[in-house]
Order: C-alpha cells, then sequence, then structure tokens
C-alpha cells in the first residue's frame, strides 16, 4: 500500500514537475466550441433551476434532490477558477493542454447533505466523488443484497471529513474527440489517498445543441476508500461490523446535452452512471454497487 | 473675523472661477474652428456586427466650392461651402475613413497641371505646393483631402477566449 503511494506521488510529482519546465508563452488556441469557451479575465456565472437527484450509496444517506447547478468559472492568462477547481494551466495549445490545481474531494458529499456538492450536480464528469451520482436509491434495489444494520447509520458514525486534493490533469484534444487523465492526491493529510480517473469524451455539435458523451474509469487508493468506507474504533460500532476499505476501480458514463433556448436560456440535461468497486461496496456502510445521477432543467447565463 | 474669512473665500473662488470660465469658452471656441467628429468609435456586441452611427461634424471655416463627404472613398454626399452638412448617418462593419474632399473646379485643375510641367522643368523635388493637404486626385484628380478622420469599431466581447479545462455547468 505504502509502496504504490510512493509511486503514485512520484507520477504525480514528475507531471507537475514536467508541466512547470514546461510553462511556456504557450500559444493561445483559437475556442471554436462556444458552449466550451470563456472570456479570458470575466467572472463567467450561470445558474440553472431543474429536477435532478442522485442516489447515495452510504447507510442511511437518502436520496439526494438536485435543483440548482451552478457555473462558475474565471481564467486568466495561466491562473484559473472553474467550478471548485484553483489550477494553474501550464500548457494550453490547440491539442493538448496540461494543468495543475487544488480541489477538495467530492466523496465527502455522501456524509452530509448540505455539501455543496449535493445541491449542485456535475454533469461533466463522473464517479463517486461526487460528481454525478444517482437516484437509485429505492428499498427493493437489486443490488441492495445486505440487510441495513440497525447501528450502522451515516448518522451516527464518526464525521468524515473534506479532504483538499492537489491534482495534475493532461488532456489530449483531437476535433471533437478529448482525453483526458487526472492524478490527485490528499494534500490536506485528512485521508492521504490517491486517485486517477482516465476518461474520454465525445462530443457532437448541432447549430444550436451539443451532445457529449463520457465513458471514464477512476482508481482509488484504499486510504481514500478506507477513510471514507471503512468502519473501526472512531465510529463507536460492533467490532463484527469493522472493515477495513480497499481502493480499486471504478468504470462509468456520463451523457450531458444542452440546448441553447434564446441568447441566454439553455436546457440542460444530464445522467451518468457510476460502477462502485467491490472494496467499496463490501462495507456494510454502503448499500449500493452503483451511483446514478439525472438533472433535467434550464441554465441561465448571466 | 467671520465676514472677512467669508468674502475672501469668496473671492478666490470667484477668481478661480472666471478664470476656468475664460478657459473654458477657449477651448470651445478652439473646437468651434477644427475639424472634429463625433462620436469616433462605435461599440458592438461581437466583430462582424454592423452598427449605426449619427455623426455630428464641426467644420471649419470653408473657401468658396464644392465639398463632398467621402466614406472608404465612397462618395455619401455634397454640399456647398455655404450649406455645409454636418450630419451624417452612416452604417459601419469595420474601422472605417470619412474624409471630407473639396471638389476641384476645372480651371484651377488646368491651372495646377501647367505649374506642374513648370516645376517638373526647373527641379525634380520640387513638387506640387498643395502637399500640405494630401491629395488624393492622383487617379481622379476632381477631389483633394482636406480633412478625414478614422471611424473604429470596438467589440464588447473581446476574442481572447479560452477553452475551459472543465465541462460548463459541473460545480462541485
Amino acid at each position: 500500500m505504502a509502496r504504490i503511494s510512493a509511486v503514485l506521488l512520484t507520477v504525480l510529482f514528475t507531471v507537475l514537475v514536467a508541466g512547470s519546465l514546461a510553462m511556456l508563452p504557450s500559444t493561445a488556441q483559437a475556442c471554436a466550441e462556444q458552449d466550451q469557451c470563456v472570456e479570458k479575465k470575466q467572472i463567467n456565472v450561470g445558474i440553472a433551476v431543474g429536477l435532478g437527484a442522485r442516489s447515495n450509496p452510504v447507510e442511511g444517506g437518502s436520496t439526494i434532490p438536485q435543483v440548482v447547478l451552478l457555473d462558475l468559472a474565471w481564467y486568466g492568462d495561466y491562473a484559473y477558477f472553474d467550478n471548485g477547481e484553483l489550477g494553474i494551466r501550464f500548457i494550453d495549445t490547440q491539442d493538448y493542454g496540461f494543468e495543475s490545481y487544488l480541489t477538495f474531494d467530492r466523496e465527502r458529499a455522501f456524509f452530509s447533505f448540505w455539501d455543496p456538492a449535493n445541491i449542485i450536480v456535475n454533469t461533466g464528469s463522473i464517479g463517486t466523488d461526487g460528481a454525478s451520482d444517482g437516484v437509485n436509491d429505492g428499498a427493493d434495489d437489486e443490488d441492495n443484497d445486505k440487510e441495513p444494520s440497525q447501528q450502522i447509520n451515516v448518522d451516527n458514525i464518526a464525521t468524515r471529513k473534506w479532504a483538499a486534493l492537489l491534482g495534475g490533469r493532461f488532456n489530449y484534444y483531437q476535433d471533437s474527440h478529448k482525453y483526458s487523465i487526472a492524478v490527485e492526491t490528499d494534500l490536506s493529510g485528512v485521508h492521504n489517498g490517491q486517485r486517477i480517473l482516465v476518461s474520454y469524451q465525445k462530443s457532437w455539435f448541432g447549430e444550436d445543441w451539443r451532445f457529449s458523451v463520457r465513458p471514464s474509469l477512476a482508481w482509488k487508493s484504499n486510504n481514500l476508500i478506507d477513510y471514507y468506507y471503512g468502519l473501526s474504533e472512531r465510529d463507536n460500532v460492533d467490532t463484527s461490523d469493522f472493515y477495513e476499505g480497499k481502493g480499486g476501480f471504478q468504470p462509468g458514463i456520463s451523457f450531458l446535452y444542452t440546448r441553447k433556448l434564446s441568447e441566454d436560456w439553455q436546457l440542460i440535461s444530464s445522467a451518468s452512471y457510476v460502477r462502485l468497486n467491490g472494496g467499496m461496496t463490501d462495507s456494510p456502510l454502503v448499500k449500493h454497487k452503483q451511483v446514478v445521477s439525472v438533472f433535467v432543467g434550464a441554465g441561465y447565463r448571466f | 473675523m467671520k465676514l472677512k474669512l467669508s468674502i475672501g473665500v469668496l473671492l478666490i473662488a470667484s477668481i478661480l472661477l472666471s478664470g476656468h470660465t475664460q478657459a473654458f469658452s477657449a477651448t470651445q471656441s478652439t473646437a468651434l474652428h477644427q475639424w472634429l467628429v463625433q462620436p469616433k468609435a462605435c461599440i458592438v456586441q461581437e466583430l462582424g456586427d454592423t452598427c449605426e452611427l449619427t455623426l455630428n461634424i464641426n467644420i471649419p471655416p470653408l473657401a468658396e466650392g464644392k465639398y463632398c463627404y467621402f466614406l472608404q472613398n465612397v462618395k455619401l454626399t455634397c454640399f456647398m461651402h455655404d450649406r455645409p452638412v454636418v450630419t451624417l448617418q452612416v452604417t459601419l462593419e469595420n474601422d472605417t475613413l470619412l474624409e471630407l474632399r473639396r471638389e476641384l473646379p476645372t480651371e484651377l485643375l488646368a491651372n495646377r497641371a501647367v505649374k506642374r510641367s513648370e516645376n517638373n522643368a526647373q527641379t525634380e523635388s520640387d513638387n506640387d505646393t498643395d502637399n500640405t493637404q494630401q491629395n488624393a486626385s492622383t487617379q481622379n484628380v476632381k477631389h483633394e483631402i482636406l480633412y478625414s478622420q478614422i471611424l473604429e469599431i470596438k467589440t464588447r466581447k473581446s476574442n481572447a477566449n479560452v477553452r475551459r479545462v472543465r465541462d460548463p455547468w459541473s460545480l462541485f
């Protein structure tokens, strides 16, 4: 475990250093896709209201309604803030880009309803990182093959803290295809875990609409899974329920459809599905093997 | 004591105000005798959008004759020196040059032709004495440019767009 973490940290460090060394006056690339572009040095704000929900795989956690979506972005020459991510773009060319960033671990969203990730759905990325989760929370869920414990509940276990993550992401663009790999590590020392997310996105564009499909594969480390979904002395549960979370792979897919309704309004609809890894779902704290999310609404851009 | 102070303040204020008024009058008087086009720029939402402008033009005293406005070398309207046109309606898409040209009388053109041939015989370097006002009639000898002004198009949206690293609507 320690060896894997060390390797990951080395990879992350190497990627960050490589990015820093490559911090050249990168060629400003033309941004043709209106939906994906923002004006530099301007605060770009959008708000969407609609109907949506996502499932909560944690025992005792109820389906989370999602009615508001925020879109907040600011880009300078290098620095940027984009929907909860504060970073620096070291490279940004027509074909590829590399950025390093600070963000927070969205895994915590399942443990606190008023976490921002619970009222604001991520239509763009997937995973149990609060990005796109699901509505599949019914009691007759066929994946719900474990008897819910009377004691083990999100409300009566130890508080899970949020963690600050340091990440590096490499993007490769080819026409309407986008390939990404992101490596993140806990900077705050909350769980000392890591995550790697590999994704591919294909987009289709019409005159006033865009449709994207994004399959992805996330790898989460033992430390990360164990901190959030493991059970131990800290949780004040019966020793027979103690569980050590194990990392693994979580495949997923997400869909996003946007259609321009007027100059300022647009229709937004999204859906996503993530299959959780066994090292997480075997925990008595986890009741579902997948996370599903849907959202349909109207967005206004200021 | 207070009364003296008040009078003093009033005196100083009056002096300053009168000086300012005089300066303003002088500036205004000078402005009236200058070629001035207002507005000089038009703001559009995006580059490529058309822009309609009503121009208010201040023309210095003109010599007897006929004058014409040209917008990017296209004649707009003409007027006689004693009935100047001081308002123009124009439509722009790009930065555009507005010119006020004087229509040269036929006899003046003939005189110039004679003068030019005389000058050429004397020296090659001693050219047309009207060089201070660019002669635009190299090809079209009927007009000479008196005044010009570039009308600028400015865009509200700059072209400095950048590709987002995250998808839109993906906060948290």
